[in-house]
């Protein structure tokens, strides 16, 4: 509403599609480049390039094997991981706030962060009891299925409470957030209560979120449940352009509106379920990244939603090179990092509202 | 090629939104819904439009129950717009129109949907308007640019669609003078190239001038329902809206209703009947 406000005088050009996805593509790219050359051990931008050419067996020639096991042990996985996370939680954002026509609407905000996080931290503190009766080969899955299928309950919970005769009530879905924030906040300081040692470990990296842990054998697993769902979402583009009219005008324009809903839900659910099971929660990329690129080119899905994944995984992967390089050799958990920017970032975004109506 | 109500009834928890409603909207004509507040206008629409599935009754358009047409297929041959005018996010007004060309998605090409959208802005006079941002617009400017979305949605008969409807639900409410008798003789237009349009209004005078037939309900129920002339009748209006009611002769060649409670000696001098 604000910008409409201050835009109402002025006719409004939106910048072109391909020219943004372009260029948001090729931001990611450096950024992910940066992230494998730099670090506690600086290895640079040529050398990186080199060490990856070689790997891929385009170039001989001679890499030193300490660069050689930093880049491909530690930074690749990390930098996918992240760059996929991050696609993952700014595509969830933007697709809950089309969904729910509520530009406050995002994973974290509504709960659906926190009910994978619960499930996550049940199953690390509670699991040993179950786990050794499962088959070896189904373990490293059920960290992940708890995690997707904890998003689906808060996500079931918030479409249940949100959406009222057809229309998404702003104050009720964030009151439900809240509550299911605070319940999962709860079940996992009962956890926490319960916890060993080892476990407590564990769980300081689930409620800050953190790439650390990251090591390729958990990527086959991951990084399909997290992109596969992100793709996914980008089929739904026009679809949720029409949502924007309201959901009974949107079936009027041949929407299926309670197929797409469950379709999104369970979609989101998955993508920022993964994403938790394998990261912990980061904050405030799903919200402020879709924020982001509307203020900048516009509503439409068709740019938001690519745009979003483009962007949040830049950005994902530029906070954890930040989180590695602030106080190296140590690590800032990145959750830390994202809060540190984007709550002054939403705040900015209030006063800007506040002024607009002001004015 | 019409759209037919038999026996519709809507009931929801105790109340009784609608009972026993039968009536059928043909292409090529203006079919007016009028009765007072909580009449059962807007259901009897949503019902027509298939948003909802009647407790009692069926809805037939062109021989099959809306509700079981493919939502696509539905969405081409008939628009709706209903009264809500909110649009999320800063859309630019061109852009809200354009989301009425969703349903032709590969059936019509990328430069046939801009010349429609473009023509449907400039029929509504929002043509200045479109790249303005839609939620900056006022009331009766929003209205127009929901109408253009509306035509835009039924431009051109296709292949698979040979008759088209137009339903909407109070077009007019928030219109200028000049405007509304601008968005209604735009459904005329449509109207005479055989598209069928089903317009619930408020203003008699408004259905008197622009619709073949009407609809008046009343509590729920439909009270009469015929060619406008002999429906609309100073008996009848006077009883259904509860208000005393002259028709005068303004020159227009219809009669034009005036509560009697505007001042005697213009209802009196121009009285023709009472």
């Amino acid at each position: 509403m604000s910008v409409a406000i201050l835009k109402a005088a002025a006719t409004i050009r939106r910048p072109g599609r391909m020219p943004v996805l372009v260029g948001l593509g090729l931001l990611a790219l450096a950024i992910a480049l940066a992230g494998l050359a730099l670090g506690a051990m600086r290895i640079g931008v040529a050398d990186a390039l080199v060490a990856l050419a070689h790997r891929l067996g385009l170039v001989d020639g001679v890499v030193s094997p300490q660069h050689d096991a930093v880049l491909f042990a530690i930074r690749l996985p990390r930098v996918l991981l992240s760059l996929a996370v991050g696609a993952a939680l700014a595509a969830s954002g933007a697709a809950m706030q089309g969904l729910f026509r509520n530009p406050l609407a995002d994973p974290g905000l509504v709960g659906v962060s926190s009910g994978a996080a619960l499930a996550a931290v049940a199953t690390i503190v509670l699991g040993d009891k179950v786990l050794h009766l499962l088959d070896a080969a189904a373990r490293p899955w059920v960290l992940p299925a708890a995690a997707v299928g904890g998003g689906l309950a808060a996500t079931a919970l918030v479409h249940r409470f949100g959406l009222r005769h057809g229309q998404a009530s702003i104050a009720t879905i964030l009151l439900a957030g809240i509550a299911i924030n605070a319940l999962c906040g709860a079940g996992i300081g009962l956890l926490t209560f319960l916890a060993d040692e080892q476990q407590l470990r564990s769980l300081v990296f689930w409620t800050m979120g953190s790439l650390g842990a990251t090591t390729w054998t958990a990527l086959p697993l991951a990084l399909p449940l997290i992109v596969l769902p992100t793709v996914g979402l980008m089929t739904a583009t026009r679809a949720l352009d029409a949502f924007a009219l309201g959901e009974r005008e949107a079936g009027h324009l041949g929407v299926d509106v309670e197929r797409l809903k469950r379709r999104l839900l369970v979609l989101v659910a998955l993508a920022t379920g993964a994403s938790v099971s394998v990261c912990g929660i980061i904050g405030f990329v799903g919200l402020v990244v879709p924020h982001l690129l509307r203020l900048s080119c516009g509503p439409r899905h068709r740019l938001v939603l690519p745009g979003a994944a483009l962007l949040g995984a830049g950005l994902l992967t530029a906070a954890d090179l930040a989180a590695r390089l602030m106080v190296a050799p140590a690590e800032m958990p990145i959750g830390v990092v994202t809060a540190l920017v984007g709550g002054p970032f939403f705040l900015w975004l209030l006063l800007r509202r506040l002024s607009a109506s002001a004015a | 090629m019409s759209l037919t109500a038999d026996n519709l009834g809507v009931r929801i928890g105790g109340a009784t939104l609608l009972h026993d409603v039968s009536l059928a909207a043909h292409c090529g004509e203006v079919l007016g819904l009028l009765g007072p507040n909580g009449a059962g206008k807007s259901t009897l629409l949503s019902l027509l439009a298939g948003d909802r599935a009647p407790s009692t009754g069926a809805v037939r358009l062109h021989g099959r129950d809306p509700r079981q047409w493919p939502a696509e297929a539905l969405a081409r041959i008939r628009a709706v717009m209903t009264q809500s005018a909110a649009v999320a996010f800063d859309f630019t007004v061109r852009e809200v129109v354009d989301l009425a060309r969703l349903p032709h998605a590969g059936r019509s090409s990328a430069t046939e949907d801009r010349r429609i959208v473009a023509a449907a802005l400039d029929l509504a006079d929002v043509g200045h308007l479109a790249e303005r941002i839609y939620p900056s617009l006022s009331g009766g400017e929003k209205q127009r640019v929901q109408v253009a979305r509306a035509l835009a949605q039924i431009w051109a008969a296709t292949d698979d669609a040979p008759a088209r409807f137009l339903m909407l639900d109070e077009p007019t409410a928030s219109l200028d003078l000049r405007h509304q008798h601008m968005v209604l003789d735009t459904v005329r237009r449509f109207v005479a190239e055989g598209v069928g349009a089903i317009v619930v209004l408020h203003d008699i005078n408004l259905a008197a001038a622009y619709c073949d037939r009407v609809a008046l309900l009343h509590g729920g129920r439909l009270i009469a329902d015929g060619a406008t002339r002999e429906t609309l009748t100073v008996e009848r209006l006077s009883r259904v809206y509860n208000v005393a009611l002259s028709a005068i002769d303004n020159g227009s060649g219809g009669p034009h209703f005036v509560s009697r409670t505007l001042p005697r000696s213009v209802a009196a001098a121009h009285c023709i009947s009472a």
